[in-house]
C-alpha cells in the first residue's frame, strides 16, 4: 500500500478577526470582495495585525513560488523538514502531500515521517533534509561537513538561496501555526 | 531607529527575497500601528532572539536603540528578565524564549498566559510575527554566512 499523509484541519486558539467586524485595512489585506468573502480562520487570526500578514505573504509566496532557482520539490522537503523538526504537524502534512503530489514518489516523505533510515534517499535529498534541520536546530548548528556536502552538489546561487530561505520561512511560519492553533484530523474519530 | 539594524548576507540573484525581509521587519519591528508594543520593546524582544539563535552581529544591531532604556537593554540578553519590567513584557519575553527555543512546546496554554500578563489578542499575533520574523532572518543570515557568498 502506498504511503499516504492525511490532510489535517487547523483550529485556532484565539478568536479570529470577523469579517463583519473587520476593519478596511483587515479587509484588504484579506482581499475579501463581495464574491470573495470565505476566508480561512488562519488569516483571520494573523490579519488581527494586518501589515505584518501581508508583508509576511508577500514574502513567503516569492520565496516558494519564485521562477528558476531550487526545484518546487526540494523547496517542499526544506519545507517539510524544518516542519518536522519545529513540531509543525499542520505545516509538515500541507508539505509533505506537496512533495509526493510533485514527484509521485511518497518513499522521501515516507521515511521522514517513518524515522526511517534515509540512506535509499537520493543524495541531495539528504542532504536538503540535513541542512533545514540544522537550520532549525537553536542555536544554529550548521556543520562544515554538511556545508562542503552541499557545495558538492554544485547548486547555483539562486538554487542555494532558495533552500535557505524554503528552511528558514518555514522556522517563521511553523512558529505561527503551531503557537497560534493546533491541527486535528479533518474527519473527528468515531466513537 | 534603523531599519537595517541586522545587515543581510549577500543574497545572489535573489534581490526581491532582500527587499521582501526588510519591508517585513519594518512591519514587525517599527510599524505604523504597534497595536500597543513599543518599537523599543519590539526591539528588545528581537534582540534576545537573535543572541538565542546564535546571531550576535543582528542581536547587537538590534540592541543599539535601547542605550538609554537600562531596563530593555537587560531583557534583550538571555537568561532571567530584570525585576522592573511590567507583568505583561515580562511575559512577552518569556513566550520570546519559548517559541525561539521549542516552538513544539508552545500551546494554547502559553497564550493564556501572555493573556493573563495583560496581552490583548493583536498582539499576541503581533508578538507572534516579531518572533517568528527574527527566527527567519538570523537562521537565513547564519546558513547564508556559513556557506560563504554562493556567487
Amino acid at each position: 500500500m502506498s504511503f499516504k499523509v492525511k490532510a489535517l484541519r487547523w483550529v485556532p486558539h484565539l478568536p479570529p478577526v470577523e469579517i463583519e467586524d473587520a476593519t478596511p485595512r483587515q479587509l484588504d489585506a484579506m482581499q475579501v470582495t463581495p464574491s470573495n468573502s470565505k476566508v480561512s480562520p488562519y488569516v483571520r487570526t494573523l490579519v488581527h495585525d494586518p501589515d505584518s500578514y501581508v508583508a509576511r505573504t508577500t514574502l513567503f509566496n516569492l520565496i516558494m513560488y519564485s521562477e528558476g532557482g531550487l526545484a518546487q520539490e526540494h523547496r517542499e522537503l526544506a519545507a517539510l523538514a524544518a516542519s518536522a523538526e519545529n513540531g509543525c504537524a499542520y505545516c509538515a502534512s500541507v508539505h509533505a502531500r506537496k512533495h509526493i503530489t510533485l514527484t509521485g514518489d511518497p518513499s522521501i516523505v515516507q521515511s521522514l515521517y517513518t524515522g526511517g533510515a534515509m540512506g535509499d534517499v537520493p543524495p541531495l535529498a539528504q542532504t536538503i533534509v540535513a541542512f533545514a534541520r540544522a537550520m532549525s536546530q537553536t542555536p544554529v548548528a550548521i556543520p562544515k561537513a554538511l556545508v562542503e556536502d552541499l557545495r558538492a552538489h554544485d547548486l547555483t546561487a539562486d538554487e542555494v538561496v532558495d533552500l535557505v530561505h524554503s528552511a528558514a520561512i518555514f522556522g517563521w511560519a511553523n512558529r505561527l501555526m503551531h503557537t497560534l492553533g493546533h491541527a486535528e484530523p479533518l474527519q473527528p474519530a468515531r466513537t | 531607529m534603523s531599519l537595517n539594524s541586522c545587515p543581510s548576507a549577500l543574497y545572489a540573484g535573489r534581490g526581491a527575497y532582500f527587499a521582501g525581509t526588510e519591508t517585513c521587519r519594518a512591519t514587525v519591528l517599527a510599524p505604523d500601528d504597534g497595536l500597543g508594543i513599543s518599537s523599543e520593546t519590539r526591539h528588545a524582544i528581537a534582540a534576545r532572539i537573535a543572541s538565542l539563535v546564535g546571531d550576535a552581529t543582528c542581536a547587537d544591531g538590534y540592541r543599539s536603540p535601547l542605550a538609554g532604556n537600562e531596563t530593555l537593554l537587560a531583557a534583550s540578553y538571555p537568561g532571567s528578565v530584570p525585576q522592573d519590567l511590567a507583568p505583561r513584557e515580562a511575559a512577552f519575553f518569556a513566550h520570546a524564549d519559548l517559541v525561539t527555543l521549542t516552538p513544539r512546546a508552545s500551546d494554547s496554554a502559553a497564550l493564556d498566559r501572555l493573556a493573563a500578563a495583560g496581552a490583548s489578542v493583536p498582539q499576541i499575533v503581533a508578538l507572534s510575527e516579531l518572533i517568528a520574523f527574527v527566527n527567519f532572518e538570523t537562521r537565513a543570515r547564519l546558513a547564508l554566512l556559513a556557506l560563504g557568498d554562493p556567487a
